[in-house]
């Protein structure tokens, strides 16, 4: 009908994937109509999952200025590879205290 | 394991009006890789796909929301899907995550919702959701406390001028935001201002100003892009940078709530 503009929707398709994944995230999860189905996402976990992320902001701002980014490495923030964050979260935790000199680099 | 009757759920994604081509959905695939399709119920169709309860159980749901790499794949898919029918037809999207145990349960819920789903479709007719942030370029900003002071007094005098200058550039900028939103607005069927995200989750360095969501006329697209582009020209020599976004799903401007 004369409702939409006649191009292809497909054109917006190409967009999208460039699209910032917290503009994707904050869409879907906050944003949205809420139906009860039999199994959701209850609005719980979304609370915890936003003060996480708050949470997370806040240290890694603190982290920053010590001049530590564990959250580089959380399980939740952590894109791409996967185990060993515990272990590189301590070593620079070591390192940000002066506790670990030069164990494998120099 | 053995149960057959638990292996798979109805993944929703959101509502349509029925008339939609059910072709959008084809080269979309769902939250578990598998096809879009419509559950079609009086006039209005559910937009849905098959999901493993594995992975989509309450259980589950809870414990891959904490799985970054899972989130990502998952939300990304849930918008592409959404996003399909965008500019084809009204569309009432739903929150990430809404599952029922069998297709008839979907066929309920659209009988049982119909009179608001119906009302929501209209008012989105012809309608699109386009985002726009603005972000506070900081180098631009913070010009201006250079030098080195020879006095003890004179240290803490400049800091006082800096401090000032500072808060006196961050209500300008402020202003400037909220100029563009409301100039943004004035065009617009529908706007919101959300509170923006802070710069780990933008993972950009620049302070967010504005996180503005605008619901426009589908064949206004243009001119609100032209618009946008007019106030990156005004607001360039503030340090401020604005970034378009969309068209997204109108998830901004659906009920949020449950309502009974």
């Amino acid at each position: 009908m004369s409702d939409y503009p006649a191009q292809s929707p497909q054109r917006y398709l190409g967009r999208r994937e460039a699209s910032q994944l917290p503009d994707v995230l904050e869409r879907v999860l906050d944003k949205g109509i809420v139906i009860a189905g039999d199994i959701q996402i209850n609005l719980l976990d979304i609370e915890l999952l936003t003060i996480k992320l708050r949470l997370l902001v806040a240290s890694a701002d603190k982290a920053k200025e010590m001049g530590i980014d564990w959250w580089e490495n959380d399980a939740f923030l952590r894109r791409g590879n996967g185990g060993g964050e515990l272990e590189e979260r301590l070593k620079r935790l070591e390192q940000a205290a002066g506790l670990e000199e030069k164990r494998d680099e120099e | 394991m053995t149960a057959t009757s638990v292996a798979t759920g109805w993944y929703v994604y959101g509502v349509v009006s029925a008339d939609v081509e059910p072709a959008v959905f084809a080269a979309t695939p769902g939250v578990d890789a598998g096809p879009v399709t419509l559950v079609v119920e009086n006039g209005l169709a559910a937009i849905v796909s098959t999901v493993s309860l594995e992975d989509f159980d309450e259980e589950a749901l809870r414990r891959n929301l904490e799985v970054a790499e899972w989130l990502e794949e998952k939300a990304r898919a849930h918008d592409r899907v959404l996003a399909a029918a965008v500019g084809t037809a009204p569309l009432v999207p739903l929150r990430f995550g809404t599952v029922y145990r069998d297709e008839e349960r979907v066929h309920r819920m659209l009988e049982e919702r119909r009179a608001e789903l119906l009302s929501s479709l209209e008012r989105l007719r012809g309608r699109i959701e386009l985002g726009v942030k603005a972000f506070l370029d900081r180098t631009e900003a913070a010009a201006g406390d250079s030098g080195s002071a020879s006095t003890g007094r004179e240290y803490l005098l400049r800091r006082q001028q800096a401090r000032r200058a500072a808060a006196e550039t961050s209500a300008v900028v402020r202003d400037r935001a909220r100029l563009v939103h409301e100039r943004l607005a004035s065009i617009s069927e529908d706007a919101r201002a959300n509170p923006p995200q802070p710069p780990e989750l933008s993972r950009r360095r620049e302070t967010m100003l504005l996180n503005g969501a605008y619901l426009v006329d589908a064949r206004r697209e243009e001119l609100f892009a032209e618009a946008v582009e007019t106030l990156r020209e005004e607001v360039d020599a503030d340090g401020i940078e604005l970034v378009l976004t969309g068209p997204w799903p109108p998830y901004n401007f659906v009920e949020r709530g449950e309502r009974t």
